[in-house]
């Protein structure tokens, strides 16, 4: 046994001669893998966690969702709110040490709009759903370059500014002679470093970095950084996450699971940080369904659903219940979207009476990858079951249920989006006649307008009405019945100064010290 | 020995064209779009028309799997959906961290087994026999999860004796690298042992009850000289068979021990590429398994008259 033991000591002493040397590194937890260096192109959330600290789009989001300066660090809107001038940040260079220009810009953003870039999200700027519709980029001088729209639109700078669809600054040279990107002259506070693939994305300090000045807000304001690498380390399993943190083998755990909140905070030199996130999870009725069709029985299920109760249960307490697409987190978001059609089984078997629900089970769809979403489906399953209404439970996993969800062939499923900053997003996510999407739910074509509306007006107040009226018509619909903004948690080792968890809870590396 | 060889290699051919046809069709049956799935919350049905016929999902089925079948005779595996990555590169470089686990893990084991069953088979009904099935028993009733997360909790977590995340390969640092396989290779030990130990166990019974075997104590030879000279290499026999078949299993993929030690295996690769609809490597590498078991079988087949002089290919 001393033997044993004197061994493993020995393999200690090794592992620690194998772990990175450094007082200035920090690893934190992935669940995978990025997927690759080209944003927009080939991406999803860990490669855009990752690429958000190598590439810098001209504005980004702020803690409170609003849009803030990062590569620019101003702009001017014209009085027909047509144009945009940016004016990009004094003594930003690229990872060559070339400085940014406006004409950089413009070749950057002429290549994402590009066809043969494939960039995921150009109909977002070229007369997609929300109307935007760049016509002309233009580098007026050295730094400032304009963005012409065709018509105004109050969505620009939120499209612009969004995670997922990076719409990042690089360098010419960043691209081979096939056309293809082939490396990341970008302009953001960390360089691209080495990529075991399936292990881990090392990111170092690009020492030439000069931030914006501005105190970090978000993924905007300054991103002054003081570690010398980050190392993300793909650890797919949740249990062996947690282990590695407890180890000490990993410095951050994001999205850590509500059960091992307790055991984390409990553990010396540990700690959790939690935070409202615009997230929003939701029960999907599909009011094409022979069933389903009937507007009573969609509402009788809402009134059937004790959101408060079924939100302190999903979620540990931490979420925010929320009948509305506007976020908790939402400057926008205020008493009046707290109102849903109200807990009340009594009305709902009154409904249901009147529209002669014979006891048909409905098919109730979640999956076994979300947490989330299964425990949320569970509780409505039984509240139902209160007021008479049979359903079956048919737990699937993510992809089949995606692909139910994406062809709208379910009766009722349960399910979270993720964060959408701008309430608009979130109700253009649900809100769509069928005929153009057949994940379309609320189909409402009063419902359709008034979301149009609501994007293209630059007008806060305006806007604030139209959401009023969006979510007074998405409730009376009753396809969509928002549940809650879920929180999310993220676990930190004590050696880790200065790393905040915000709305969007992606990653921030930059504000970072590391201790010993 | 090599016309059976190739006689053998020869009979798997309509084993892979079957095996082919239906791993292509199991995958078109689960639910689920790739280009779907590839895209994500992007709404955009032209998006993701165009990413269908990219990836060659807007053609018939038969067209697609010719085109996949005719790629794999060429070579050519195609490539990953998710990450674009030629297929054939991710097999190439998931497999050696598999292969080093399994290959160590199965050597010890059989190491420990194969003596411990043949001791317990030779003292069958004794304390020693009851005490070495007991604990066979006891490791095949641990689920390997379970094993792993105790190994994690303790080495790793509590005692800080063992890294919990990360791999480096042993060729590339041979110290390091046998580090990071310590607990991988304990928690599937102890899977494997048990199934080892009481094959080789059976096999002992069964050959101690010969008439050759009594025949030689009759002689006067002495008990050990029985075990190692009659009994060892008839009993072996069937425990190599298994041997095989666990190699061929294990080297598919031991997905949750990748999945718990965080190694870029094999398993890993496959289940991630499951959940995320990746055909070309699902596809991929479970012909590659398929070869994997044909290549096995039929060298442990060569092997049985190195052991058994009975057998004559």
């Amino acid at each position: 046994m001393k033997k044993t033991l004197r061994y493993l000591a020995t393999a200690a002493g090794l592992a620690m001669l194998v772990a990175p040397a450094g007082a200035q590194q920090v690893t934190l937890a992935m669940p995978g893998d990025i997927r690759s260096i080209d944003f927009g192109v080939n991406r999803d959330g860990n490669t855009d966690n990752v690429l958000h600290h190598v590439v810098e789009a001209l504005v980004a989001y702020r803690d409170d969702l609003s849009v803030g300066p990062q590569l620019a660090e101003s702009w001017d809107v014209s009085e027909d709110r047509r144009s945009y001038t940016f004016t990009v940040r004094k003594g930003a260079v690229f990872h060559n040490g070339q400085p940014v220009t406006a004409a950089d810009v413009k070749w950057s953003w002429e290549r994402l709009l590009a066809d043969e870039t494939g960039f995921l999200c150009q109909k977002w700027f070229k007369g997609g759903s929300l109307g935007i519709d760049i016509q002309t980029i233009e580098a007026l001088d050295e730094r400032r370059v304009r963005f012409t729209l065709a018509e105004p639109n109050g969505l620009f700078l939120v499209r612009m500014a969004h995670k997922v669809c990076l719409t990042g600054i690089i360098h010419p040279d960043s691209v081979g002679p096939d056309g293809k990107l082939a490396q990341l002259i970008a302009t953001g506070p960390f360089t691209m470093g080495r990529h075991e693939a399936g292990q881990f994305v090392e990111l170092n300090r690009f020492t030439d970095y000069v931030p914006l000045d501005a105190p970090k807000d978000g993924y905007a304001g300054s991103r002054e950084t003081f570690l010398d690498s980050v190392r993300f380390m793909v650890i797919a399993d949740t249990a062996a996450a947690k282990t590695a943190l407890l180890a000490g083998d990993i410095d951050i755990l994001p999205r850590l699971d509500p059960n091992a909140i307790a055991e984390i905070e409990a553990a010396e030199g540990l700690g959790v940080k939690t935070v409202a996130t615009p997230e929003w999870q939701v029960a999907l009725i599909q009011n094409t369904d022979p069933l389903l069709k009937d507007r009573r029985i969609r509402q009788a299920i809402s009134h059937a659903i004790d959101i408060k109760g079924l939100t302190a249960g999903a979620t540990n307490g931490l979420g925010q219940p929320n009948p509305s697409a506007i976020a908790g987190a939402s400057a926008f978001f205020g008493p009046f979207f707290q109102e849903g059609l109200g807990y009340d089984p009594e009305k709902a078997k009154a409904l249901l009476g009147e529209a002669g629900y014979d006891g048909r089970a409905i098919k109730l769809i979640t999956n076994g990858t979300y947490p989330f979403d299964n425990i949320s489906a569970i509780a409505i399953q039984s509240m139902l079951q209160q007021v008479g209404i049979t359903t079956e439970l048919v737990v699937m996993d993510w992809a089949s249920q995606y692909a139910a969800y994406k062809e709208g062939k379910f009766q009722m499923m349960v399910m979270g989006f993720s964060a959408r900053t701008d309430p608009t997003l979130m109700f253009d996510v649900v809100v769509d006649s069928k005929e153009n999407r057949a994940n379309a739910i609320a189909d409402d074509p009063e419902l359709i307008e008034t979301v149009k509306k609501s994007g293209v007006s630059g007008d806060e107040a305006e806007r604030a009405l139209e959401f009023k009226k969006a979510h007074q018509l998405m409730v009376q619909d009753a396809s969509v019945i928002g549940l809650f903004n879920p929180a999310r948690s993220v676990g930190v080792n004590d050696r880790v100064e200065g790393y905040e968890e915000w709305p969007l809870e992606s990653p921030r590396l930059w504000g970072v010290r590391a201790g010993g | 020995m090599w016309a059976y060889a190739l006689k053998r290699i020869v009979s798997a051919i309509p084993t892979m064209i079957l095996a082919s046809v239906m791993v292509f069709g199991l995958m078109r049956l689960i639910p689920g779009d790739p280009a779907m799935l590839f895209i994500g919350e992007i709404d955009d049905p032209a998006v993701l028309e165009a990413k269908r016929r990219e990836l060659g999902l807007d053609q018939p089925l038969v067209m697609q799997y010719l085109n996949w079948a005719g790629g794999m005779l060429r070579g050519d595996m195609g490539v990953s959906v998710q990450t674009g990555r030629p297929v054939a590169g991710e097999i190439a470089a998931a497999f050696p961290v598999t292969a080093i686990v399994v290959v160590v893990a199965t050597a010890l084991a059989a190491l420990v087994a194969i003596p411990a069953g043949i001791v317990a088979g030779w003292k069958q009904n004794s304390k020693t026999d009851a005490t070495i099935v007991s604990i066979a028993t006891l490791c095949l009733s641990i689920p390997g999860f379970w094993t792993a997360l105790l190994l994690l909790t303790f080495l790793g977590a509590k005692w800080k004796l063992l890294p919990t995340v990360g791999y480096v390969s042993v060729f590339d640092d041979a110290r390091a690298g046998a580090i990071y396989l310590i607990m991988p290779v304990i928690a599937l030990v102890l899977t494997e042992v048990a199934v080892l130990t009481r094959m080789s166990r059976a096999s002992t019974i069964e050959v101690m009850g010969l008439e050759y075997v009594t025949h030689a104590r009759a002689k006067g030879m002495g008990e050990r000289r029985v075990l190692w000279r009659h009994v060892f290499p008839n009993a072996f026999a069937p425990t190599l068979t298994v041997l095989g078949l666990i190699l061929g299993h294990l080297l598919g993929g031991v997905v949750v021990i990748e999945q718990m030690f965080s190694l870029p295996g094999l398993g890993r690769l496959m289940v991630g590429a499951i959940f995320a609809r990746d055909y070309a490597i699902v596809q991929g590498v479970l012909i590659f398994i398929v070869v994997i078991y044909v290549v096995l079988n039929t060298v442990i087949d060569l092997l049985y008259p190195v052991f058994d002089p009975r057998v004559k290919l």
